[in-house]
């Protein structure tokens, strides 16, 4: 759906993006995930047809993204990091007015307003003043306008930011909901649980450039293996410990009272195959795993702040 | 009816429902009706108590200030009311999410203009009641008033799209403000002094002296025709044509003949037509520069 190939653009003497590489495919739910100033808003905004990349190419839905972005625009929902509302509207005529820049006309504008209330459960807004709501809510009503056409890509730039949690549950489910259906999702988000729960795919970017791109399982098991072995134990003799000193897959040993952790490199049969001996030299073991990966972790490992 | 531009419709929603629009009508008005009677007391009462007769051509009279004060309100309310239009949006940070809809630039930029200059069709519209004082008397027909209708209306499209134009390069409203007013008085006041200025130095190296009449006399040539292009001229010359009264720049540029002698004619007419074209240029550099993937040195600074 989304093709991007060396992506490039400066502001002013500043490279926000420097080469970036991203390929999403039809149908994903792709969180966007990177440090501060990485340049996520900057990709997402070129992606919206909003922005001119200096060099690079973008295709979108086999499209390229050049100077006519007119049918670009029409099968894309762009939610901005910021929530520009218009004083003296009501939810609905705000909607309307959107659905009608779509070429809609009152009949049709109207239904599908009604539509969108009902599918992020604001009907009762309807007649609310735009301007007065709190944050959170308009957040929302941002996510329904991007909706409005009903666009193939998504393009959503930290959505739940101001969000109480039951909120964010709600976007989640809905965003997994059109996802089902077939749209194509981008969102941006510092929350990494969140998108490590809702996201079929994640790409990290660091200083303008991918630097990782997968499947959240696929990420989080390669994210695991780098995690140390964690050794829970009541005693622990000192055969056990040459044992554990001279296995070839460890390295550097911790400890801290009962638990004792090291990395390991080793395949999981290996790593049995330790335990065994250690048990058999009297160790007395409570537990053996290897720690949990997280997209955290991840994250932290992967990315630094430009 | 095909579908209105959606940037129009709800333009003119929005100022339907601000209090600033009601105060704009009311001081407009009260502005209009002060002046009318003050004129309306110089012209009949008083005249009528010292020359012991009326004056009918007191009524041109009233008509040429009403309709002049008209004008120079239209001048100085253009600018301010179309200088916010896309300003305003970035500042609102609605402009993006506008230019991320199927709309493009140049329907955004006409439809904020025809909102714009609605505004001004009302402000005219309400003010005919105070008007037509003048037509209960008498001297000046209906299609004199929808003659005027159009200059106010031209006037407002022409200034209106240098406003617009500022208001899609600058970021501030308060900035597009400014520039507005600037290309206004441009236009409106330094255009012809400058033009004068360059009469005068003329005059002066031909005779070796300054006089109204000399300078009058010498007006001529090509850089007269940047008069097409002032409104005030433009007004000026409607009213020549109405009330028979008027300068005589263009009888003066009407003796060379050819094209001078057809403008001199039809001045006011060619002056529309080229501000109209004026506009239009203007028109398609807003939606120019309000395309954010233009090509260009400064793409970087829609947001
Ligand atoms: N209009 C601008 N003018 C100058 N520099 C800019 C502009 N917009 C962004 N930048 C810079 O470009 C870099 C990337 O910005 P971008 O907004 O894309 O980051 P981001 O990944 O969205 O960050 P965040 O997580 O804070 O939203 C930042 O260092 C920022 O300072
Ligand atoms: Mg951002």
């Amino acid at each position: 759906m989304v093709r991007i190939r060396n992506l490039r653009k400066s502001y002013g003497s500043y490279q926000a993006l420097r080469g970036l590489t991203m390929e999403i495919p039809r149908g994903e739910l792709f969180g966007f995930v990177g440090p501060n100033g990485a340049g996520k808003t900057t990709t997402m905004k070129i992606i919206a047809g909003l922005m001119r990349a200096d060099s690079g190419e973008v295709v979108v839905a086999d499209r390229m993204l050049s100077g006519k972005t007119g049918q670009i625009r029409e099968m894309v929902g762009y939610v901005p990091d910021f929530f520009g509302v218009y004083d003296d509207l009501k939810v609905q005529e705000y909607l309307e007015f959107f659905a009608s820049l779509y070429g809609m006309d009152g009949k049709e504008a109207r239904r599908r307003t009604a539509e969108l209330l009902e599918m992020l459960g604001m009907t009762q807004l309807r007649d609310e003043m735009v301007d007065g709501m709190s944050r959170g809510m308009k957040q929302k009503l941002c996510v329904a306008r991007a909706l409005v056409n009903t666009p193939e890509l998504l393009i959503l730039d930290e959505p739940a930011s101001g969000m109480e949690p039951r909120y964010r549950r709600q976007l989640k489910e809905l965003l997994q909901e059109l996802c089902a259906e077939g749209m194509t999702i981008l969102i941006s988000s510092h929350n990494l649980n969140e998108l490590a729960e809702m996201c079929t795919s994640i790409g990290v970017i660091s200083k303008g450039r991918m630097v990782m791109q997968g499947d959240v399982p696929t990420l989080l098991r390669r994210q695991r293996e780098t995690n140390p072995y964690v050794l829970q134990c009541l005693s622990f003799p000192e055969e056990a410990i040459q044992i554990l000193k001279s296995d070839p897959h460890v390295k550097n040993i911790a400890s801290s009272g009962t638990n004792i952790s090291f990395p390991y490199d080793g395949t999981e049969e290996e790593a049995a195959e330790l335990l065994t001996a250690l048990v058999a030299k009297g160790a007395q073991i409570v537990s053996f795993y290897r720690e949990e990966g997280s997209l955290e972790k991840m994250f932290l490992d992967m990315t630094t702040v430009p | 009816m095909r579908h209105l531009n959606p940037v129009y419709k709800i333009g003119l929603k929005q100022s339907a429902r601000t209090k600033k629009t009601v105060v704009l009508l009311l001081v407009y008005n009260l502005l209009l009706s002060g002046l009318g009677l003050v004129v309306f007391y110089l012209t009949f009462d008083r005249a009528g108590r010292v020359r012991e007769d009326v004056a009918y051509s007191g009524i041109l009279t009233l008509y040429s200030v009403m309709a002049a004060m008209e004008f120079v309100m239209i001048l100085f309310i253009v600018p301010a009311s179309t200088a916010g239009a896309v300003a305003g949006e970035r500042e609102k940070q609605t402009l993006d999410i506008l230019l991320s809809t199927k709309i493009t630039p140049f329907h955004i930029v006409t439809g904020k203009l025809a909102a714009s200059i609605s505004m001004v069709i009302l402000l005219v519209i309400s003010s005919m009641p105070v008007l037509s004082v003048v037509f209960c008397i008498g001297g000046v027909t209906v299609s004199a008033l929808f003659v005027f209708l159009l200059l106010l209306v031209v006037t407002a499209v022409y200034i209106g799209s240098f406003g617009i134009f500022f208001s899609v390069c600058c970021r501030k409203t308060t900035g597009a403000t400014v520039c507005a007013y600037l290309a206004m008085i441009i236009v409106v006041i330094l255009l012809p002094g400058l033009l004068f200025f360059f009469e005068c130095l003329e005059a002066f190296g031909s005779v070796g002296y300054i006089g109204i009449r000399n300078v009058m006399n010498t007006i001529s040539g090509k850089r007269t025709l940047f008069l097409l292009f002032n409104p005030v001229i433009s007004f000026v010359s409607m009213l020549r044509d109405q009330v028979g009264r008027g300068i005589s720049i263009m009888n003066s540029i009407g003796s060379e003949g050819g094209l001078f002698y057809f403008l001199s004619r039809h001045w006011f007419a060619a002056s529309m037509v080229s501000q109209l074209v004026v506009s239009a240029i203007m028109i398609a550099l807003s939606a120019h520069r309000l395309n954010p993937t233009r090509k260009g040195w400064k793409s970087g600074r829609s947001g």
